[in-house]
């Protein structure tokens, strides 16, 4: 019984390790590079330009289908290619009768990316906390690290203890400011790289989010007036010295806010069809624009705004995904189902099960009668290994595999 | 009898588990005073920034060192039962054969159940002395799949070494490498907890390899050839 | 009768390679059982049937009465195993080995016939049995063998790589256990004449399968040697068949075994106009018959 018992738990292991590799060697094999269109957004001639491999060749292109050189592309988009421009001298001196100048453009472009796998990653709650002033203007790393359960505690590296006179002091103003401990996220940007610090966005345990920051070795805590349903997924602190937002706010169904500088309000980017458990969102901005642009598997959705988020533009394209094309097709008659330990939009180690690939019943069968002759060579009666044929039925190239390994000896 | 037959596997790893032990409490040794280094080199907040923020794993010489622990367990256990068959002289011993089978491979399982146990522990308070308590728990979520491969390859070896035919051999092998895999996989991007919410799966899984060794010992017992 | 061992229709093959088919014996309570024949013909092969090491293709064994392979732990407990090789738990010393074993056998584990043997064993006490000569491993086997004081005893080739001495001494003590009451063995082995004193019943084995199975008494007094001379040199190509077991023909001088009387063979002969002189019977040793019976080669 227990030795019947053994060889299906190694039937089911062995089913279950085929399931990821057999497929992933399949994928080496015949896995074709995609790339997904890159969209931009010319001031010059107002329409959206593409770029694309068609292929084995990159193609520069605009909505309309017409293609430029990638010495014309560079033209069309003078907010985007400054640098270049610049230095060959071609940098026009007004766009749109507006005059411009190069530190313009420069102090205006920025380009952020959020993917998928950034959005709730793993991470220890303990943050260096910046001095937002430091005397030296250079940002330096703190020497202690805090975490806020009953309070905000600050503890010290080198002696890894407790500093209780900051922790005090930062508990005090915390709990003025009507702060319900302890945190439940703590967001933000913790790396001396960056041109000035915001300090900390924490939402606290009643679901009010906090800007905590250190001043001159002070506490600064001040309650947004962002709502406590709005359902904060994640939040990327991105410091600027444009200073248009202090952070991206993404919620929990996926909708986009950039929390400004202007009295914490919130200005709800007009994206469509973006799901941030899947998609990659980019959000650039230029001196004129802000073109937002999320990329699914196999889809393709920019929005271009003028500065005060007001829909100019929408541009949509599709193309087909990996399983969409040959040899994705041609994996469905071969695997009832795949199933994948890492995904390209986690951090974190889980089960992407992929099926149930009907196609794939007709290999299935073949493969019971084909064990069925084995087992008919090697004299079982059939009684005993119906429960492996409907493994093989069910499991198909796995369970035939399997069945190869841990042969039935009843 | 139950007794004797646990002291006859334990004459068989005492050295190699007594040796296991040694390299265990080596390694976390470095572990410990590399920290230790590193903050005399280098800051201890730079220190804290590295494990917490950027997610270096200063604990990475672990990762294998289970699975080694585990084979060279079931090795040593293992290899003089195989050779010349003395596993008949075993399995004709007055109690039944399932019993006794699971009886060895318990007493390898339970030996580095401590083993594991003990390192974990030392570990923590090596940890414990240079971090709070948040990176501990990160470092133990982190880790615990290194210690259950580590059961795995225990597991997986005293059945492939049981195994009789060769050809049968090379593919138990093959499936416990894929399978340990599983349990070793860094994250696409490096980083720490990646195993957070796939653990409790994973130590499902594990368990499915506890009575492996009665499916090769049945083909054994068979005279399989 | 009582039978200890009854195998019935034993048939094994290795791949498509015949080891025997339909063989069938039984060995009464109380005798000693030898399955003889050259290396490779198969004894070790009946030895995992009869241990439950080997399913056989076809056919069954019963010892005790049990399926031999479903043995219960308590008729384990009444069969002694002596390995090939007089393999034995050779990461332990002559002590630890000894307290090992006994806790599988209370109330039958005869501690002193194990140290009666171990103490002419010039072996240090905790000296691992894997670093002894052959001959005291198969002391330290035998001892283990002998102070569990089991019913059946199953001997694997005992006398594999022993000197003369170690094994006059095995078979002192195998002589010794034999002469208790309701004693059984079962013992294969390609040397025969230590045997000769020992076994009741056996079966030799050649590399087709059964060659004979037959009392060590009715063997002795039946299977004869007859040799006489031929006129000239010529070339003689006499058969094995019913009347003649095995031929050997050297120069002029041959050499024939038979089952049959002295006057059968000399008709026989003269049915197949042979010319032949100085015809006599020729008295021989269990292993000069059991060399007669298999051929030389």
């Amino acid at each position: 019984m227990l030795t019947k018992l053994s060889r299906y738990l190694l039937i089911f292991i062995t089913i279950l390790v085929a399931a990821i590799y057999i497929p992933k060697l399949y994928w080496l094999i015949f896995g074709e590079r995609i790339v997904a269109p890159h969209a931009s957004y010319s001031p010059v001639i107002k329409k959206f330009i593409l770029g694309k491999l068609v292929g084995k060749n990159y193609l520069w292109m605009d909505s309309d289908g017409k293609q430029y050189t990638r010495e014309q592309t560079d033209l069309l988009l003078p907010l985007q290619n400054y640098r270049l421009l610049a230095a060959k001298g071609q940098m026009p001196d007004t766009l749109d009768g507006i005059p411009i100048s190069v530190e313009e453009v420069r102090l205006n472009s920025f380009y952020l990316r959020f993917q998928p796998y950034q959005i709730g990653m793993p991470q220890i709650q303990l943050f260096p906390l910046f001095e937002s002033n430091p005397p030296r203007l250079q940002l330096e790393m703190p020497p202690d690290f805090f975490r806020i359960t009953g309070r905000m505690e600050f503890i010290t590296a080198e002696s890894n203890q407790i500093n209780s006179e900051k922790t005090g002091l930062f508990t005090k103003r915390l709990q003025e400011s009507g702060f319900a401990f302890p945190a439940a996220k703590i967001f933000g940007n913790p790396t001396t790289r960056k041109p000035f610090d915001e300090g900390y966005f924490v939402v606290d345990n009643a679901g009010h989010l906090y800007h905590i920051k250190m001043r001159d070795g002070k506490p600064l805590c001040i309650r947004t007036p962002v709502p406590a349903d709005l359902g904060i997924e994640t939040i990327f602190v991105k410091e600027s010295n444009l200073k248009e937002f202090l952070a991206v706010i993404i919620t929990r169904s996926s909708d986009v806010y950039l929390l400004m500088y202007d009295r914490y309000k919130l200005q709800k980017l007009p994206l469509a069809g973006y799901d941030c458990k899947s998609d990659q969102l980019r959000i650039v901005g230029n001196l004129f624009y802000r073109i937002l642009s999320v990329v699914s598997d196999g889809r393709l959705e920019v929005t271009v705004t003028d500065r005060n988020y007001e829909v100019i533009d929408r541009y949509e394209e599709t193309w087909p995904t990996r399983e969409q094309r040959t040899a994705g097709l041609a994996s469905a008659w071969l695997f009832p189902f795949t199933l994948k330990l890492q995904s390209g939009k986690s951090m974190f180690i889980g089960f992407h099960w992929k099926g149930y690939y009907w196609n794939a019943l007709v290999l299935n069968l073949a493969l019971v009668a084909l064990s069925f002759f084995l087992y008919r060579k090697r004299n079982n009666s059939t009684k005993n290994t119906i429960p492996d044929r409907l493994l093989v039925a069910l499991t198909g190239l796995y369970g035939f595999i399997a069945l190869l390994i841990f042969p039935n000896h009843n | 009898m139950i007794k004797s037959l646990l002291y006859k596997e334990w004459l068989k790893i005492r050295w190699a588990y007594l040796i296991m032990f040694g390299v265990f409490l080596l390694i976390l040794a470095k572990i410990g005073l590399e920290i230790a280094y590193d903050i005399r080199q280098m800051d201890a907040n730079a220190v804290w920034y590295n494990a917490v923020i950027r997610q270096q794993i200063f604990y990475s010489w672990l990762l294998y060192l289970p699975v080694l622990s585990g084979i060279v367990i079931g090795s040593v256990q293992f290899a003089p039962e195989i050779s010349a068959k003395r596993l008949k002289l075993t399995l004709h011993l007055p109690l039944n054969e399932t019993t006794i089978l699971l009886l060895m491979t318990g007493v390898g399982f339970a030996a580095l159940v401590l083993l594991y146990l003990v390192a974990c522990i030392s570990l923590s308070l090596i940890v414990l002395h240079f971090f709070p308590v948040q990176v501990l728990s990160s470092v133990l979520i982190t880790a615990l799949p290194w210690f259950l491969a580590g059961l795995i390859a225990y597991l997986a070896t005293t059945m492939i070494f049981t195994e009789p035919v060769w050809l049968q051999r090379v593919l138990l092998m093959i499936v416990a490498w894929f399978f340990l895999n599983t349990y070793l996989l860094y994250s696409p991007r490096g980083g720490y907890e990646t195993y957070t919410h796939a653990l409790p799966w994973f130590i499902l899984l594990s368990l499915f390899y506890i009575i492996s060794i009665l499916t090769p010992a049945q083909r054994f017992r068979r005279g399989v050839e | 009768m009582d039978f200890v061992v009854e195998c019935k229709n034993l048939t094994h093959y290795y791949g498509n390679k015949l080891i025997y088919e339909n063989m069938s014996f039984n060995i009464p309570r109380g005798s000693t059982f030898g399955l003889l024949g050259k290396n490779g013909t198969g004894k070790t092969t009946t030895i995992n049937i009869l241990n439950g090491y080997l399913k056989p293709r076809s056919g069954q064994c019963l010892i005790f009465g049990e399926d031999s392979q479903k043995l219960s732990p308590q008729t384990k407990a009444r069969i002694g195993f002596l390995m090939e090789g007089h393999i034995q738990f050779n990461f332990m010393n002559i002590h630890q080995i000894e307290k090992f074993y006994s806790a599988f056998y209370p109330g039958q584990w005869k501690k002193e016939a194990y140290w009666e043997l171990m103490a002419k064993l010039q072996v240090e006490p905790d000296q691992k049995i894997a670093t002894m000569s052959c001959g005291q491993r198969s002391q330290v086997a035998l001892g283990l063998i002998l102070a569990q004081d089991p019913d059946l005893m199953i001997l694997d080739d005992y006398s594999m790589g022993l000197d003369a001495g170690y094994r006059r001494l095995f078979l002192d003590y195998l002589s010794e256990y034999t002469r208790a009451e309701n004693k059984t063995v079962f013992i294969t082995s390609h040397i025969i004449q230590d045997l000769e004193d020992l076994i009741d019943d056996f079966v030799i084995l050649d590399y087709r399968g059964v060659l004979l199975a037959s009392t060590l008494d009715r063997f002795r007094s039946e299977f004869k040697q007859f040799r006489f001379d031929l006129e000239n040199d010529t070339q003689l190509s006499l058969q094995p068949d019913e009347l003649v077991s095995n031929f050997e023909q050297l120069k002029n001088r041959c050499t024939l075994y038979s089952f049959s009387d002295p006057a059968e063979v000399k008709a026989y002969l003269k049915s197949k106009q042979v010319n032949f002189k100085n015809f006599k019977p020729v008295p021989m040793s269990l292993e000069d018959a059991f060399i007669g019976l298999t051929g030389k080669y």
